[in-house]
């Protein structure tokens, strides 16, 4: 059940550190601009995206982060990009390296260039919902300029993963009580989603009914938000210039060369 | 007299199926009253609270809230001035902190960061929840989150407070807390419960519902020790009187 607590990472962001303390647009920017230029690589690509592996180590020391718990996350997440490029070394096959007696073809290497862009872009995602908390995060998108209604909806679509993750864990708990020893059915499975289904709406009519009798009429209004301040503003230049100067260079072929 | 925290006239409600969940009821709550709403299940106690806060719309019939008539236009009005607490915490909690939930009420009203941020402060202390101020409610324990369900309605400051089933998953400790609580509350209060020990000690009077009509309703220690009209209508006699003559007070 560890695997699936959608509050861990959350929680992480109310931790306490300087990367904590950064303003939330700030980080927002430097995440998404990481994501652009992670992904502007050309799909052989592998030594120019290590310095960015550095920069997220860097981060999530910086913040003090627990890893088991992100590993855990990114590993749930793995599948989806291994389908992704599973199938390139089956219709790619131009050798491109040759590494003692083996050839490496090109179908192998974008297949690790789709791993590394996936480790790379949903750690610095979780880094950042990690450092940053959901709330803070849909009040920074607010801040930016994405529309109220928008930035509601994700808030909401985010809290009611909670609400229907502990309805299913409840019905699951009750269902393992009760299958005995024979498994259930693929029948009985989609009866079972089927009711999730139905409770987890009439939940969200409940919640709905708690929130207009507090007031709520479409927009969701917050405490007081924090002030870009100067060291937001320096970690952001810091962060933007690094992505150019590593997207820019291949520091790791240089480092090599340097080296040799 | 002065005008009554709440006054329902002839309030009919049927449900979309056509059962009738509300059949002519009509009753007045004074200021400051604790009036105790009790019946089996299905009696019509929920029903009747989600009128009160204007969530459901009767088919017939008038509610008055300090003097106000409860009408689509006057609905936002009037809900500031009731507070509901939800039977379960979880439908009332859905703020990603304490803090956030009890301050959804206050700002939604209109009121000022200060005034915001006074109210958040006065209603966690009320509860003693001032710690778990920066917590995700879905972490509370289920003491903790119905303390916190009572604070996002106190700092919205109501005029009469309105609670389903507060005791439920409750632990005696907690019970007795929230029992301290609600005797201590000066505006009017509405609970509605099956905890019928719960209405003794804090309600001075009860409402008896049964197939959405009111069947009684007068001083708590006659009605809940009239033990025919009790099981006549799906309850008990609870224990705390079967060792204290009616009139005893």
């Amino acid at each position: 059940m560890r695997w699936l607590d959608v509050g861990q990472i959350d929680d992480m962001g109310r931790m306490n550190s300087p990367i904590h303390h950064l303003d939330a647009r700030a980080k927002l920017i430097v995440t998404l601009a990481f994501i652009v230029v992670v992904m502007s690589f050309d799909r052989y690509a592998i030594s120019a995206l290590t310095p960015f592996f550095l920069f997220l180590a860097v981060l999530i020391a910086a913040a003090r982060l627990p890893m088991a718990p992100l590993l855990r996350k990114l590993l749930l997440a793995a599948p989806f990009a291994v389908l992704v490029g599973a199938f390139n070394p089956f219709f790619d096959h131009q050798p491109v390296l040759q590494i003692g007696g083996w050839t490496i073809s090109g179908g192998w290497i974008s297949f690790t260039n789709i791993l590394l862009r996936f480790v790379l872009t949903v750690g610095a995602a979780l880094v950042l919902l990690a450092t940053t908390g959901m709330y803070r995060l849909c009040a920074a998108l607010e801040q930016l300029g994405v529309p109220p209604i928008f930035v509601t909806q994700l808030l909401f679509l985010y809290r009611y993963l909670f609400v229907i993750s502990d309805e299913g864990a409840q019905m699951v708990r009750s269902v393992r009580m009760r299958s005995g020893v024979r498994g259930l059915s693929f029948r009985e499975y989609g009866g079972l989603v089927g009711h999730l289904l139905m409770r987890s709406l009439d939940r969200a009519e409940r919640v709905h009914q708690a929130m207009l009798t507090r007031g709520f009429d479409g927009n969701i209004r917050r405490l007081d938000s924090r002030r870009f301040g100067l060291s937001d503003a320096l970690f952001l230049i810091f962060c933007l210039s690094v992505f150019i100067v590593a997207r820019s260079w291949n520091l790791a072929e240089h480092l090599g060369r340097l080296l040799n | 007299m002065s005008t009554p925290a709440i006054e329902v006239k002839n309030l009919r409600y049927a449900y979309p199926d056509g059962t009738q969940a509300l059949r002519d009821v009509s009753f007045a709550i004074q200021q400051g009253e604790a009036v105790g709403l009790v019946g089996a299940n299905g009696a019509g106690k929920s029903t009747l609270l989600l009128h009160l806060t204007g969530s459901l719309r009767p088919a017939q019939g008038e509610i008055w809230i300090m003097g106000e008539q409860l009408l689509p236009k006057t609905k936002k009005a009037v809900r500031s001035r009731v507070g509901l607490v939800f039977q379960d915490p979880d439908d009332q909690l859905f703020m990603p902190t304490v803090e956030e939930d009890v301050a959804f009420g206050p700002l939604h009203g209109g009121c000022s960061s200060e005034e915001v941020e006074r109210r958040v402060a006065v209603a966690l202390e009320k509860v003693g929840m001032t710690r778990q101020r920066a917590r995700p409610p879905y972490r509370l324990s289920a003491g903790e989150k119905r303390a916190v369900a009572i604070a996002t309605v106190l700092s919205m400051s109501p005029d009469a407070l309105l609670m389903d089933e507060p005791s439920t998953h409750l632990d005696p400790r907690s019970r007795r807390r929230l029992i301290e609580w609600l005797r201590s509350y000066s505006k009017a209060r509405v609970i509605a419960t099956h905890d019928l020990e719960l209405v003794v000690e804090v309600c001075s009077r009860v409402i008896v519902l049964s197939d959405g009509e009111i069947v009684a309703d007068g001083p708590t220690q006659t009605v809940l020790n009239d033990e025919p009209l009790m099981l006549a209508h799906g309850l008990e006699r609870p224990h705390i009187l079967l060792h204290h003559h009616p009139h005893d007070h």
